[in-house]
C-alpha cells in the first residue's frame, strides 16, 4: 500500500492544523480580551471623568450656597417671612425720608410671599428721586417690584413740586429655605 | 524561476543534473554521477524534494498496432487489450503515439505505435525515492526523452547508448516509429554496430517501408565514433541548437539523457508514471504545502498573539492605575447628590432671585431721562410700568413758547432726543391748539438695533 507513506506528512498535516486551530482560538481570545480590557479601561475612565465632574460639581454648589447664604440677611433663619418683610419695609421708610407708605394684607402668589406697598414721595429733586429708585431696586432680600411709578404735578404745581407715586410689592419665597441654620 | 533536478537511471550509473528553468532557458547548476549503490545515500543526504526520472527501461514492448478509427479514450483501452495480448504483460504502463491511418483489407485503420513497460520496473525505481520521502514529478523513457532533441520534419534513424547497448530508434516527423535495442561488445560505434545499423535501415526500408534521410547519433555516441566501413545513409551527431552556450561539450554529451528530460514539451504526454503515483504525490505534495502554510499562518498567528499580549499588558497596566486613582465613587455621588438636594432647597431663593433681576432698570432709564432735550418742553406727566422686562413710559406735557415753529421745532428734537436714548416710540401727538403733546414709548434691555418697540418716525 503506497499510501503508508503519507503517513509522516499526514500527521505533521495533522499536528499543524491543530496547532494553527489553537493559534487562530488564542488570536480571538487575545483580541476580545483586549477588547474588553479596552472597554473596561474606556468605562474606567468615563467614571473617573465623571466623577471629578461630580467633584467639581459638589464644589461650585457648595460655593453657589455660600453666596446665598451671604445674600440672606442674618435674621433669616431667626425670624418669620412676615417679620422680615416689614423689616425691609422699616428700612425703606428709614432711608425714603418723607415717604407715605401705604401697605395691604400679606399674600401668597406664585410661591412667593407678597406685600403690596404703595409709596408717595414728594419730589423735590430729581437726583435723589432717582436715587431713592435704585435703593427700592438694589434690595435683594426681599426685592422691590415696582409695577408702576408715575410722577405728575402735585394740584397743578409745575415738575418742581411733583410727586412720585409707587405702587409696587415686597417679595421674597413663601417657602422657608431648607439650608443650613 | 522553477528549480528542477533531474535522475537518469542509465544500467547501474545514476547521473543527476541540478537545473533552473526559466521561461525557455535552462541552467545547469550542478551535475553527478553516481553508482546504484551510491543512489540511495544520495537521496537521504538530498533536501530536494522534487524530481524527474529518465529511465532506460531494459524489458519493454514495443510494436506498431493497427485500431479501428474510434474516440481516443477507445483508442487506449483497445490498445491497452491489444498489449496484454501481445505482449503477455499483465499490469504495465505504457505511451502510444498515432502514426497515421492505412486502409487494410478494404478497411481504414489507425496505425498506432505503442511503447509498454512493467509497472514493477517502474515501482521498483519509483519506491526508492517514496522510501527517501521523495517526490516523483515524471518518469520518462529515455528514448522518448531524448527523441525531443531531434525536431525535424525529416525521418532520422537516432542512436543512442545505455551502457553497452546501443538503442535505435526511427522518428518520422518528430514520432518514434519504431525502436530497436541491441547489444554491442564495447562502448561508441565500430564496425559492427555500422552492420546493425545498415540491417536496422534496410529493416526500415522493407518493413515499415520508411526509408531514414540520416542516421543520427545522440549523446555520448558523438564522440565516440571510430569505423571503417561506410553507412548506407548519411550519418550525422545531434549538437541542438537550442544549446549553444556550453562551456564543455563532452559534459553535454554525456548528460544528454537527463538534459533532454528538461526539454519535454508540456503537451507531449510520455510520462509513465500510474495514476496510483501521480495521485500518491500529488496528495504528499498537497499535504507538504499545506503544513508549510499551517507553519507559516503560525508564525504569524504567535506574532501577531505576541503583538495583541503587549497591548494587554499596556491596557492591564492602564486599568491598574487609573483603578488606583480612581477616587471613591461612591462617596463622590453620595456627596455630590446630598449637595444636589440641599441646592434643591435654596431653588426658590434662586428663582425669586431671578425675578428681581428680571425687572427692568428703572434707575437707569431715569437717569437717561435727565439727558432729554426739553427747551420750551414742559414735562407734566410720566407713568412708568413694567411689563415683560420692558418699561412702558407714558409722557404728557406742554411747549412753554407761542410761536408755533419753535413749538414744532423744539418738539421734534424732543422727539429725537428720546429716540436717541434707545427708546421705542409707540405713539406720540402734538396739539397745538393747546400746545400739548402726548407720547408713548418703551425701553428695555434689548440691544441696539433689536428693540422691538422702537417705530420710524
Amino acid at each position: 500500500m503506497i499510501y503508508r507513506e503519507l503517513k509522516k506528512p499526514f500527521i505533521l498535516y495533522l499536528i499543524a492544523g491543530i496547532v494553527l486551530s489553537a493559534i487562530i482560538v488564542s488570536v480571538i481570545v487575545f483580541a476580545k480580551y483586549e477588547k474588553s480590557l479596552l472597554d473596561t479601561k474606556n468605562k474606567l475612565e468615563f467614571i473617573r471623568i465623571n466623577a471629578s465632574k461630580a467633584e467639581q460639581a459638589s464644589i461650585a454648589i457648595d460655593s453657589a450656597i455660600k453666596r446665598i447664604n451671604s445674600l440672606l440677611p442674618s435674621y433669616y433663619y431667626s425670624k418669620s417671612h412676615k417679620e422680615i418683610i416689614l423689616l425691609a419695609l422699616d428700612d425703606i421708610k428709614t432711608t425714603i425720608r418723607g415717604a407715605d407708605i401705604a401697605i395691604t394684607n400679606f399674600d401668597d402668589k406664585a410661591g412667593e410671599m407678597i406685600l403690596p406697598v404703595n409709596i408717595s414721595i414728594s419730589v423735590n429733586n430729581y437726583v435723589q428721586l432717582v436715587n431713592n429708585i435704585g435703593y427700592l431696586q438694589s434690595l435683594s432680600f426681599p426685592y422691590f417690584d415696582i409695577e408702576n411709578m408715575v410722577i405728575e404735578n402735585a394740584a397743578g404745581k409745575p415738575l418742581g413740586g411733583t410727586i412720585c407715586k409707587i405702587e409696587g410689592s415686597l417679595r421674597m419665597p413663601a417657602e422657608r429655605l431648607r439650608g443650613k441654620k | 524561476m522553477k528549480r528542477a533536478v533531474v535522475v537518469s537511471f542509465e544500467d547501474e550509473i545514476r547521473r543527476v543534473i541540478y537545473a533552473k528553468v526559466r521561461g525557455e532557458n535552462i541552467i545547469v547548476d550542478d551535475a553527478l554521477v553516481l553508482k546504484d549503490e551510491q543512489f540511495d545515500d544520495f537521496l537521504l543526504k538530498e533536501k530536494t524534494k522534487e524530481f524527474i526520472i529518465v529511465s532506460s527501461f531494459k524489458d519493454f514492448f514495443q510494436e506498431t498496432i493497427l485500431v479501428p478509427p474510434t474516440k481516443k479514450k477507445f483508442i487506449k483501452m483497445l490498445l491497452e487489450v491489444e498489449i496484454k495480448k501481445r505482449s503477455q504483460f499483465k499490469d504495465f504502463s505504457f505511451l502510444y503515439v498515432i502514426l497515421g491511418e492505412k486502409i487494410v483489407e478494404h478497411r481504414r485503420m489507425k496505425e498506432v505505435f505503442v511503447f509498454a513497460v512493467k509497472n514493477e520496473d517502474i515501482k521498483a525505481i519509483i519506491d526508492r525515492f517514496i522510501l527517501q520521502g521523495k517526490v516523483v514529478k515524471a518518469i520518462y523513457p529515455d528514448i522518448f526523452s531524448i527523441a525531443n532533441l531531434v525536431d525535424s520534419k525529416m525521418s532520422f534513424l537516432c542512436i543512442s547508448e545505455t551502457n553497452l547497448n546501443k538503442n535505435m530508434f526511427l522518428i518520422k516527423n518528430g514520432a518514434i516509429q519504431f525502436i530497436r535495442v541491441v547489444q554491442s561488445k564495447e562502448k561508441g560505434i565500430r564496425d559492427i554496430d555500422i552492420q546493425s545499423i545498415n540491417m536496422t535501415i534496410n529493416y526500415c526500408r522493407q518493413t515499415l517501408k520508411i526509408n531514414p534521410d540520416a542516421i543520427m547519433l545522440l549523446g555520448s555516441l558523438c564522440g565516440n565514433y571510430n569505423v571503417t566501413t561506410d553507412t548506407s545513409i548519411p550519418i550525422a551527431s545531434c549538437l541542438p541548437h537550442r544549446m549553444p552556450l556550453i562551456r564543455d561539450g563532452s559534459l553535454y554529451l554525456d548528460f544528454n539523457i537527463p538534459l533532454s528530460a528538461l526539454f519535454i514539451p508540456k503537451e507531449r504526454d510520455i510520462n509513465l508514471l500510474t495514476k496510483e503515483y501521480k495521485n500518491l504525490f500529488r496528495t504528499s505534495l498537497f499535504l507538504r504545502y499545506a503544513t508549510a502554510l499551517f507553519l507559516a499562518l503560525t508564525i504569524i498567528g504567535t506574532g501577531y498573539i505576541g503583538y495583541r499580549g503587549k497591548n494587554i499588558i499596556e491596557l492591564k497596566n492602564r486599568l491598574d492605575f487609573i483603578k488606583e486613582n480612581l477616587p471613591d465613587v461612591r462617596n463622590t455621588l453620595t456627596t455630590y447628590n446630598m449637595k444636589r438636594i440641599e441646592l434643591a432647597g435654596y431653588m426658590p431663593f434662586v428663582t425669586s432671585l431671578r425675578n428681581a433681576a428680571a425687572i427692568p432698570d428703572m434707575r437707569k432709564f431715569l437717569s437717561l431721562l435727565s439727558e432729554l432735550k426739553t427747551d420750551n418742553i414742559r414735562i407734566d406727566y410720566m407713568s412708568i410700568t413694567t411689563a415683560d422686562d420692558i418699561l412702558h413710559v407714558e409722557l404728557k406735557g406742554s411747549a412753554k413758547t407761542d410761536d408755533y415753529v419753535t413749538i414744532q421745532t423744539h418738539y421734534q428734537k424732543f422727539i429725537d432726543s428720546m429716540a436717541s436714548l434707545k427708546c421705542g416710540i409707540k405713539s406720540q401727538g402734538l396739539n397745538f391748539r393747546d400746545k400739548s403733546f402726548h407720547v408713548e414709548i418703551t425701553w428695555g434691555f434689548q440691544k441696539i438695533g433689536d428693540f422691538p418697540g422702537r417705530k420710524s418716525q
